[in-house]
Order: structure tokens, then C-alpha cells, then sequence
């Protein structure tokens, strides 16, 4: 009897259900575009990869509703990518300067010691 | 020989002049600037294209709302309306759709269902068939109102906005993902190639204000690192990076000291 209550609804709430239940985890994955600057590399990544799930469902859609919301859902999508290639660059960067602070520091110790032959290994 | 040669010449002349003001660009009336020609497919179903007027509605919304939560494309023609898609609550339907109420005036209904005589009118409203005097007239006492500037729609939309006689509603229950206030990213400066000229202060407050963070980025400003990107004028005019925005809606790229006010 549960069995067959189940599988009458799994045969006839999908297509009413899946209708709002993408509108839905659109609005959560692109609610956070005005915070993306706060939000961390990883973070950024998995609503990336929320962003093309929800594509493939959106072009199941009739015609007008795919217009609309591809659109802004690659506005969405292209936002968390871009704010993820500035991370990455600013990481990048504080990394190469670091690396730099390091090495002058190594170099001042050797000239410092005496051992200048040395320092020009670095 | 000389007739020759002054034929020539006056012939030159003529060419030069023509093709100068063939390239020239007229300035528009205030009440026509940031009017957009919409018709990808009005002609072919029989209809006069759209003539979108930008201050109607700017007044009321800001351009992250219909460019971002609707869907608008940055330039004419990039969306490709059709009336199928007004009439099932879409773009211009979003707000055109006979129910909702803005400032307390009903918005009139677009693209109705059904084609009769009487709907036809409404038709027109947008579709416009002759020059508006009325919309005109509307333009100019709404103007009055509002801080003057000397180019453009000769609107100061910014200070209009700072000063509370205007205030664009940003987010549409049923349309916009609700979000609350974010953090806006610091204003920066950007060094002017020619020499003697100020340096831009380019304020992100001012625009995220009306754009949010989608609208520019990544589709207009894609650079990742301050300072990579090398703007010219020469780019700008041609409708690249700000001049999306400036010269054609917000305020021309000819309003030199809008932008270019760093104390030098």
C-alpha cells in the first residue's frame, strides 16, 4: 500500500515539484553574488559548480524561461568566477612577495655573517 | 589646366565636408537621450519598433534591477523581446502587466492577448507610430524638479539620488533574489594619459548604487589586477568599458570633470 502511495507521487510530483524547486536553488546559489568578495576560494568553487547543475536544468525549459534565466544565471556564474580569478590572483601575489621578504632576509643574515660569496647563490 | 584644378579642389572640399557631417554626431535633445530603438521583430509582425525612453524608468528603478533580475542585455537589440515573452510576465511584463503600481500610477498593461481594435491603443504606447509631444512635455516638468547638469538628459542623477528626490527601487518581491546590504568595494584612483589632465577617481559607491556587482563584472570591466587594463578614450567612445554606460544613459563622456576631478 506505502509502496504503491510512493510511487504514484514519485511518477506525479516530479515535473511540479522540480518546476519551483530550481527557481529555488537559483535564488540560494546567486543570493550570494553581492558578497562574493567575502566568501572564501572554496566556497566560490562549489557555487561554480552549483551554477552549471542549475544551467542543465534551466535548458530543459520552455523557451522564454531559458532566455531569462540563462542569462542570469551566467551573469551569476561569471561574477564567482571572476571574484575567484581575483583570490587566486591576490594569493598569488602575497605569495611571490613573501617569498621575496623571505629571500632578502636570507641575504642580509649571509652579508651579515660575512659569507657575501654565498649570497649570490640566492 | 586651372579650371581643372579648381574643379578638384572644390570637389575635395565637398567630399571632405560631406563625409564629416555624414560621421558626425548630432546631439540629442534632453528628452531624447538614452532613448533606445528596440525592433528585432516588430517590423516583420507589422508593427513601428519600440522606442524605449531610459529616464521614465530610471527614475523609478535602478538599472541592476532590469539589467540583472530581468534580464535586459546592455545593448539595443541584444535581448530580443518578443511580445510571447511580455505576455507571460517577462521582461517589459514584469512590470507591464496592468497590476502592479508604481508611485501610486498603475502600470499600464503591454502586449495584451488578445489583438482588437481597443488593445491596439495600447499597443502604440510603446510602439510608437508618431513623435510624443505629450511624453515630451512630461519629460520637462519632470526635469525641472531635478538637479541640473549640462549634458545629457540634463538630469544629475547622481545628486537627484543623494539628495532623496529620487529613489530607484532596487529589488521586485517575486522577481529579485532578496538580498541584503553588501559591502561596498573601495573607490580607487586611475592615472589620466594626457598629461596635465586630472586623475579619475572612480568611485564604486556611486555605481554599485545603481549597478550591483554583475552588471560590470566580469562583462565590462574584466581585468583581475588594478591597473592591467589600459583604458583610452579613444575605447571609451567607441562604447568599451564605461562608455556601455556613458554617452549613451548615464552622463555623456563629453562632461570632462564628471570623472576627471582629481585635485591634480
Amino acid at each position: 500500500m506505502i509502496l504503491t502511495v510512493y510511487l504514484l507521487l514519485s511518477f506525479s510530483l516530479p515535473n511540479a515539484y522540480c518546476n519551483e524547486s530550481w527557481r529555488t536553488e537559483f535564488e540560494e546559489t546567486c543570493a550570494k553574488a553581492p558578497d562574493a568578495m567575502a566568501l572564501s576560494c572554496d566556497e566560490l568553487q562549489a557555487l561554480i559548480g552549483r551554477c552549471d547543475r542549475l544551467q542543465r536544468v534551466i535548458e530543459q525549459r520552455d523557451e522564454t524561461v531559458r532566455k531569462v534565466y540563462l542569462k542570469r544565471l551566467q551573469m551569476c556564474k561569471n561574477l564567482y568566477i571572476y571574484v575567484l580569478e581575483v583570490k587566486k590572483s591576490e594569493t598569488a601575489e602575497m605569495t611571490r612577495q613573501r617569498v621575496e621578504v623571505e629571500m632578502k632576509n636570507r641575504i642580509s643574515i649571509i652579508q651579515l655573517f660575512g659569507l657575501l660569496p654565498l649570497a649570490n647563490l640566492f | 589646366m586651372r579650371r581643372v584644378l579648381c574643379v578638384t579642389l572644390i570637389l575635395f572640399i565637398g567630399a571632405a565636408m560631406a563625409s564629416a557631417s555624414g560621421t558626425k554626431k548630432r546631439k540629442l535633445p534632453p528628452h531624447d537621450f538614452g532613448s533606445v530603438v528596440i525592433n528585432n521583430y516588430s517590423q516583420q509582425a507589422g508593427m513601428p519598433p519600440v522606442v524605449f525612453d531610459h529616464w521614465v524608468h530610471r527614475k523609478n528603478f535602478t538599472c541592476r534591477l532590469c539589467h540583472v533580475d530581468i534580464g535586459f542585455g546592455m545593448t539595443a537589440g541584444s535581448t530580443r523581446i518578443r511580445a510571447a515573452d511580455n505576455i507571460k510576465g517577462y521582461y517589459c511584463g514584469t512590470c507591464h502587466n496592468g497590476r502592479i503600481s508604481v508611485n501610486n500610477k498603475k502600470v499600464f498593461e503591454a502586449c495584451p492577448k488578445e489583438c482588437s481594435r481597443e488593445d491596439y491603443k495600447k499597443c502604440v504606447k510603446c510602439h510608437a507610430v508618431v513623435r510624443d509631444t505629450a511624453k515630451e512635455e512630461e519629460f520637462y516638468r519632470f526635469a525641472e524638479t531635478m538637479p541640473k547638469e549640462h549634458f545629457g538628459n540634463g538630469i544629475n542623477w547622481e545628486k537627484a539620488e543623494e539628495e532623496g528626490l529620487i529613489k530607484p527601487i532596487d529589488q521586485l518581491e517575486g522577481v529579485s533574489i532578496m538580498k541584503g546590504k553588501f559591502k561596498v568595494q573601495p573607490d580607487f584612483s586611475l592615472k589620466a594619459k594626457v598629461e596635465g589632465m586630472p586623475d579619475i577617481v572612480f568611485s564604486h559607491r556611486k555605481h554599485t548604487v545603481w549597478n550591483g556587482c554583475e552588471l560590470c563584472h566580469p562583462e565590462i570591466f574584466v581585468g583581475i589586477r588594478r591597473g592591467n587594463t589600459k583604458y583610452s578614450m579613444v575605447e571609451l567612445f567607441d562604447g568599451k568599458y564605461c562608455g556601455v554606460c556613458h554617452d549613451k544613459v548615464a552622463f555623456p563622456l563629453t562632461d570632462c570633470q564628471r570623472c576627471h576631478d582629481k585635485p591634480v
